[in-house]
């Protein structure tokens, strides 16, 4: 089920909240859990016994963990539950009914779960419902963010909630919901027109017009179903932390993986790179454990040669970066390091977005003129005008000003400042979730 | 609980209220009211964003939604594949005929936005010309760029009017015809003042305006034989049930049929075989004077063997054969 679709906002959630709102506190858990089982069946009732299946196999793999004292018999549990979860998380990619895309977070939730009790950081959990909302709470489950298990293991236990969380958890879903309805899906548009055509019929100006909304699309998706799970999260009484920190004015592609899907780049840091050994035995063994990781998480996003590349591509300028590129970087002006930083995520969505490696490398050229139709046409002249204002607002939306904009009307001395800042978050998620709603309802 | 025992009962009933209000939200928004509500606010929205193009449909001046076709739609390869089956039929049937109607956004092309991309169709027409001649291709070009403020094109839909058909009638008259037939447009009759056409559907907004369905006297008052696909008897070229039906356009000849056999009532001993799309059903009854018997072909619903059947009706010998689509639909429908 998709949070953006009327049958959760209007049927789904209302029920769900008034039934967790009820319920005793101790019950608040077990309505969690089932209704996160009746968001997934709600899309294919087949994945609930995988699921139930693999919520046991873990519970009883953390337990055994915590029983065991001897280290090889714990590390032969970590691997089973590990491979389990890689399983699912592979499977998914190959057949959409294993487990919808919501198995990409599930597998690795599970997996930092049985990490963190193999590390001794966590006791094993023995409250198999508190482990089963762990793994399986719906909020995050579309798009993130991945929780860490002791990031919330609190929280399962006891949680408080008040009416200024709540105001702010349903400000901040809307807010999600129109990213994901009015810029994503609008300013994908012209991207669907560009992957409709041969690479060879775009113009440079199209393909570059082209990458960039497809830029803004996943941002705004991705950001969006965050930002909806964050405010679900705090609805009930969940901190979850942030997943993107405004990753387009990054000046470097290390900075923009320290913005960009947050709590991905540190679950493969603690889980894989770390692990590994990370870079403390030396600069080979550095490399190929940055290796290691940039094509794992290539694989995470999808099994495919393009998307190793994908990895591969970001491996590079990493190593780049770590070794001379990046003490250049620091001597550059702000602009040309985010155009620099620009060029690349460009370059590496050509590998996101492709069929294949060789259409991506189709891309590529199209992108620095070798092929395609010239460097401007009227496809790409037409949508530029035709979509300026949407491109302004994008932008806008993918930088801290409106952030900044809100800290100036705060600490204004007139008191002028506060005052309309307390009238636009009343009425602007209001708007917001009107013009959202019409919307929806056009492509219902 | 958020708030303590003594407060449940209110908190019980706020939010039971809430899902009442919610489901009573999503139930307006399902009605027609809170559609049309929903759909002029995102109409505003798309205005005040600037959009100029929404399903393939762009929104062009003087209110007219015009379909899209991007020319990276139509690669060279499908012109050559078109060209060549072109050809094979010409040179199997040397009669034939060839009338390629522009689309909207060909001839007003002042009124699409600006840069707007669309496919030149009229290098697709000179292409054809010279894969099979000149003398088999008549060119109604020129005559829909003359006449385009007359109302050749609908606001709304993506085929021609009336009026459209007219000037590919006289165009086809001219070439082909012993006498034009004496069509008048100042007597056009409306039979349909609020036709909302497919490019509405296409937006999922309705547009400011709406057309009207026009057609001669002559088309209505001359009665016909005219089976459907060997299941469907008719005596009129219109079919009047259908004006209130969800596609208005098939009006005319009840609309997309794959194989239409008219018995015109005129005894000439003249035959027309004529593969078409959607547009020429505006046509073909203009043309039932000039013929005793014609048979329509729509290939995207035709299920026999083409070749076979036109032996089998010994086209080459009886036939006049005409090729009549739109630009757009000879590159996506027709096969030989």
């Amino acid at each position: 089920m998709d949070f953006a679709s009327f049958g959760f906002i209007f049927r789904f959630l209302p029920i769900f909240m008034f039934l967790y709102f009820v319920v005793p506190e101790k019950m608040k858990n077990l309505v969690l859990f089932l209704g996160s089982l009746v968001f997934y069946a709600w899309g294919d009732r087949r994945i609930l016994g995988i699921l139930l299946m693999s919520i046991v196999f873990d519970y009883v793999l953390g337990l055994c963990m915590g029983i065991s004292r001897n280290i090889w018999q714990k590390r032969v549990f970590l691997a089973g539950g590990v491979i389990l979860n890689l399983l699912i998380i592979v499977s998914s990619h190959q057949s959409t009914w294993v487990i919808p895309a919501g198995s990409l977070i599930y597998g690795l939730q599970a997996i930092s779960y049985l990490a963190e009790v193999y590390r001794g950081g966590v006791k094993p959990q023995k409250n198999i419902l508190r482990l089963g909302v762990y793994v399986a709470m719906f909020p995050q489950m579309n798009m993130g963010p991945v929780v860490r298990y002791r990031d919330i293991e609190a929280q399962l236990a006891k949680r408080s909630v008040d009416a200024v969380r709540i105001k702010d958890g349903v400000i901040r879903f809307i807010v999600g919901l129109a990213k994901k309805v009015l810029l994503a899906n609008n300013i994908c548009v012209f991207w669907n027109t560009v992957v409709a055509a041969n690479p060879e019929d775009l113009s440079t100006l199209t393909a570059w017009v082209g990458f960039a909304s497809f830029a803004f699309k996943i941002l705004f998706d991705f950001s969006g179903y965050a930002d909806m799970a964050i405010g679900l999260g705090q609805i009930m009484g969940f901190s979850f932390k942030e997943n993107f920190n405004y990753p387009f004015i990054a000046t470097s592609v290390k900075d923009f993986w320290n913005r960009w899907q947050i709590s991905l780049s540190v679950w493969f840091k603690d889980y894989v790179y770390i692990p590994l050994g990370g870079g403390r035995h030396g600069i080979i063994r550095k490399w190929l454990n940055m290796l290691f990781t940039w094509l794992l998480i290539g694989i995470w996003y999808g099994v495919a040669y393009h998307y190793l590349l994908w990895g591969l591509w970001f491996f590079f300028w990493m190593i780049l970066e770590s070794s001379f590129l990046g003490k250049l970087l620091d001597k550059l002006p702000g602009m040309l390091t985010r155009i620099y930083t620009w060029v690349i995520i460009i370059i590496s969505l050509t590998f996101f977005a492709a069929d294949s490696v060789p259409q991506a490398w189709e891309y590529i050229q199209v992108l620095f003129g070798v092929r395609g139709v010239g460097l401007v046409d009227s496809m790409a002249l037409f949508s530029l005008k035709s979509q300026i204002i949407l491109i302004i607002i994008a932008i806008f939306s993918s930088m801290p000003w409106a952030h900044i904009i809100a800290g100036r009307l705060r600490s204004s001395e007139s008191g002028m400042g506060m005052a309309l800042l307390r009238v636009l978050e009343k009425l602007l998620p209001a708007l917001l979730l009107i013009v959202t709603l019409a919307y929806m309802a056009k492509g219902y | 609980m958020i708030f303590d025992k003594k407060k449940n009962a209110a908190v019980t009933i706020f939010f039971l209220a809430g899902i009442l209000v919610v489901f009573a939200v999503f139930d307006f928004v399902k009605q027609d009211i809170g559609q049309d509500r929903l759909e002029q606010l995102t109409t505003h929205m798309d205005y005040f964003l600037n959009v100029k193009v929404v399903n393939g449909v762009y929104l062009a001046e003087e209110d007219y939604y015009i379909e899209q076709h991007l020319p990276q739609s139509y690669p060279e390869s499908l012109h050559e594949e078109k060209l060549l089956m072109i050809s094979k039929l010409v040179e199997d049937y040397p009669q034939t005929k060839v009338v390629l109607i522009p689309t909207a956004d060909n001839i007003l092309t002042d009124y699409l936005p600006w840069q707007a991309p669309y496919l030149q169709e009229r290098n697709l027409l000179t292409a054809v010309e010279d894969a099979i001649g000149e003398d088999h291709v008549i060119d109604v070009f020129p005559a829909f760029v003359e006449h385009v403020q007359e109302g050749v094109y609908f606001k709304t839909d993506s085929r021609i009017t009336s009026v459209g058909a007219y000037y590919i009638y006289r165009q086809w008259a001219d070439r082909c015809a012993s006498f034009p037939f004496w069509y008048q447009l100042e007597k056009l009759r409306t039979v349909k003042k609020d036709f909302a056409g497919d490019m509405v559907a296409a937006v999922g907004v309705k547009s400011r305006v709406v057309d009207e369905i026009t057609v001669f006297p002559h088309v209505l008052t001359k009665k016909a034989t005219i089976n459907y696909d060997n299941q469907k008897w008719a005596n009129s070229y219109v079919s009047e049930g259908k004006l209130s039906s969800e596609e208005p356009y098939a009006y005319f000849l009840d609309g997309d049929h794959g194989l239409t056999m008219i018995d015109t009532g005129y005894k000439n001993g003249k035959a027309l075989f004529i593969l078409k799309d959607s547009n020429a059903n505006v046509v073909i009854p203009l043309m039932a004077p000039h013929y005793e018997k014609i048979y329509a072909v729509d290939l995207r619903y035709f299920t026999y063997d083409l070749k076979e059947f036109m032996k089998d009706c010994d086209i080459y010998n009886q036939f006049d054969v005409l090729v009549m689509y739109g630009c757009d639909g000879f590159l996506e429908q027709f096969e030989y």
